[in-house]
């Protein structure tokens, strides 16, 4: 098949149409994503920023083995015989139904491409352990190192037992990779003021003895560990 | 090649980019690593008692001494040491700076101004709560005569108990017990931290095991001064005995019942002893709980008025037992030990619990014992000899007689077996009873 120049040009800019209004949609999407995850206030905005960065670090190149080069074989020319007297022969011709409709090529899958889903859904959530939709980790499944650091945590946990036990706080640290936690915070308070103080108390503790004690991250824990690290506490 | 295959190309990788980073930032907004935790530890609530530094000094120090005991024994708190405290007492005054007060651990603050002018008292206290600021979560304002200073206190931590609790303390009850004095036992009584104690009975005899009656007002003592145990009642300030119970053998071991009409005792008067119930009126028997060869003794009134405990030895050993008040079937209840004796029930709520003195080798020990799940909790250990235990009015705390170990005297401890039992008096004591909760 041979396009003509108004052919190639028509075609060239449909394409272009196509990839600018993909992109449009993909950047108009992202950004109002992203517009309603700035408008939720959160303490940890810097922080993810950071981790979500770090979360897509692209991975390391793996260079495949790469074939070598050669000189390509030699092209006989169409329609040329080696034999002066014989008759050229004729090029078949083009069977109608091999022709290009562009107008349908461009219209195949415009209906998919109005809602295009841009995010990867099935792209595994940093943090969480278990892949659990809430993206809440499971201990069970918990590395020993975190399991450790929960521990840690646990001990340094006192409620008195006057006190009422109703209410699940939420307390995160910062964990450095080299195991200090130079940050602390109650993320969400349980309306429970002296259990939330507990939990706050307990976190420093964890963060004074870290500081004293620091346990260095696994490798193998460092991506994870790179974002908040928080404990839903229940007294009970 | 396209005419415009260049920018295509860049155009597509531009999209791509964007496509790949745009969503990432948003999956990644509400991450992050979240960890069940349960089971904190179940400890005392840390308070803080510290000196008042804008009052009259010696009297400020004893309203702290003696709040700081009663918050220490009331099986709630773990009163802070004060060396340990950072804030700037004399900038609080009357406040606190909750910043302070939490980086020494302090849950709660006791702060109060006390002014004595010639003999009277007033005092003003308050009782903070250090997550929830500077303001006070309870404030009460005593006044009374400089005698009065310590039951003014006793008060305010009554109050306090009250607040995280919704019961008073026990602060201001009393305690009864025997001393051996010039040759006689007396039954005495003294403040349940070891302050004022005086004599109930002055003769020359021996007088044993006194039981303080429901209301507080009286007290139920046998003594040797007709030659004979009986069984009497004098009134929890002293004065003259009356003759209760003067049945031939024993009349010992008086437990009232809850509304203070009737009493369990051991009599002998058919040679053998065993439990009966008389009247608290008139001594006249309504009632025989046990009957049989053995030795029953120790009668313990449950304070539901359903159950009467009793030490006996019909199966070997003494051991501890529990009838119905009416009458009926005992059914051994200590299952541990070949010796376990004087039988004491919880006042506590709901709670079927007795504690009683068991032995341990050569020595004796207090333990308790929950009737409903058959748990065990032992109060005193490798400490001396310990004998004749004694609940508190709300459950809390359990006062005995220590021989060794510290020293002889009245202990007082906490009754779910944690932390150390504190000595209250000194002196070889025996026949511990803890007297009712003071009227508030």
């Amino acid at each position: 098949m041979t396009l003509t120049g108004s052919q190639l040009h028509t075609f060239s800019g449909l394409g272009t149409a196509l990839v600018t209004a993909v992109a449009g949609v993909a950047v108009w999407w992202a950004d109002g994503h992203a517009d309603a995850a700035k408008a939720k206030p959160d303490p940890f905005a810097d922080m993810e920023v950071i981790d979500a960065a770090l979360a897509e670090k692209a991975p390391a190149q793996v260079v495949q083995p790469q074939k070598k080069f050669r000189t390509p074989d030699p092209v006989k020319p169409e329609g040329v015989s080696h034999d002066e007297n014989a008759k050229p022969v004729d090029k078949p011709k083009d069977d109608p139904k091999d022709d290009i409709d562009i107008d349908k090529v461009l219209n195949r899958n415009r209906d998919d491409d109005d809602d295009l889903d841009v995010g990867p859904t099935t792209q595994p959530v940093v943090g969480a352990f278990d892949g659990d939709e809430q993206g809440w980790g499971d201990e069970t499944k918990g590395d020993p190192y975190l399991g450790a650091l929960k521990s840690d945590l646990l001990r340094a946990w006192e409620y008195p037992e006057i006190l009422s036990d109703v209410g699940t706080p939420v307390g995160c640290i910062h964990l450095e990779p080299d195991g200090t936690i130079p940050e602390v915070v109650l993320r969400e308070q349980s309306g429970n003021a002296e259990l939330d103080d507990s939990v706050e108390r307990a976190l420093k503790e964890l963060q004074k003895k870290r500081e004293k004690d620091p346990k260095p991250v696994p490798a193998h824990l460092v991506p994870k560990t790179r974002k908040w690290i928080c404990y839903r506490m229940k007294v009970s | 090649m396209l005419p415009n295959e260049g920018l295509v190309t860049r155009a597509l990788l531009v999209m791509a980019a964007l496509a790949l980073t745009a969503p990432a930032t948003v999956a990644t907004a509400d991450d992050g690593v979240i960890i069940d935790v349960s089971g904190a530890k179940r400890g005392r609530y840390p308070i803080a008692v510290p000196v008042a530094v804008d009052s009259d000094g010696a009297v400020a120090a004893e309203v702290a001494s003696v709040a700081s005991f009663d918050l220490g024994v009331a099986g709630y708190f773990k009163v802070l040491d004060p060396a340990s405290f950072l804030a700037d007492l004399g900038a609080e005054k009357l406040g606190i700076d909750p910043a302070k007060w939490k980086d020494v651990g302090a849950y709660g603050v006791i702060k109060y101004r006390v002014v004595a002018t010639g003999d009277k008292i007033d005092l003003e206290a308050r009782l903070f709560e250090v997550s929830k600021g500077n303001s006070a979560v309870l404030t009460k304002t005593y006044k009374g005569s400089k005698a009065d200073l310590r039951k003014l206190t006793h008060a305010w931590c009554n109050e306090v108990v009250k607040y995280y609790t919704g019961e008073y303390g026990f602060f201001g009850s009393r305690i009864a017990y025997v001393a051996k004095k010039r040759g006689a036992s007396q039954v005495m009584v003294v403040d349940f931290d070891g302050a004022n104690p005086y004599g109930v009975t002055r003769n020359s005899s021996t007088n044993v095991l006194p039981a303080w009656s429901p209301g507080g007002g009286s007290i139920a003592f046998t003594s040797y001064m007709r030659n004979n145990p009986d069984l009497y009642t004098v009134g929890a300030g002293g004065g003259r005995p009356k003759k209760l119970a003067s049945y031939k053998g024993m009349n010992t071991g008086a437990s009232w019942s809850p509304d203070g009409s009737k009493i369990a005792v051991t009599l002998s008067k058919d040679g053998n002893p065993d439990i009966y119930v008389i009247s608290a009126s008139d001594g006249s028997i309504l009632t025989r709980i046990t009957d049989n060869k053995a030795i029953d003794t120790s009668p313990a009134w449950s304070p539901d008025g359903g159950s009467i405990a009793f030490v006996s030895d019909r199966e070997g050993g003494p051991q501890i037992f529990v009838a119905p008040a009416g009458g009926g079937g005992a059914k051994r209840v200590s299952k541990n030990g070949s010796y376990n004796t004087t039988p004491a029930w919880s006042p506590a709520k709901g709670a079927r619990v007795l504690a009683y003195t068991t032995r341990d080798g050569g020595s004796y020990d207090i333990v308790t014992l929950d009737l409903a799940s058959g748990a065990m909790v032992r109060i005193t250990q490798n400490e001396g000899s310990n004998e004749e235990p004694s609940w508190s009015p709300n459950g809390r705390a359990i006062a005995f007689a220590r021989t060794g170990g510290g020293g002889s005297g009245i202990y007082i401890a906490p009754a779910d077996g944690n932390g150390k039992a504190v000595k209250v008096l000194s002196g070889s004591v025996t026949g511990i009873d803890w007297g009712p909760a003071p009227k508030m």
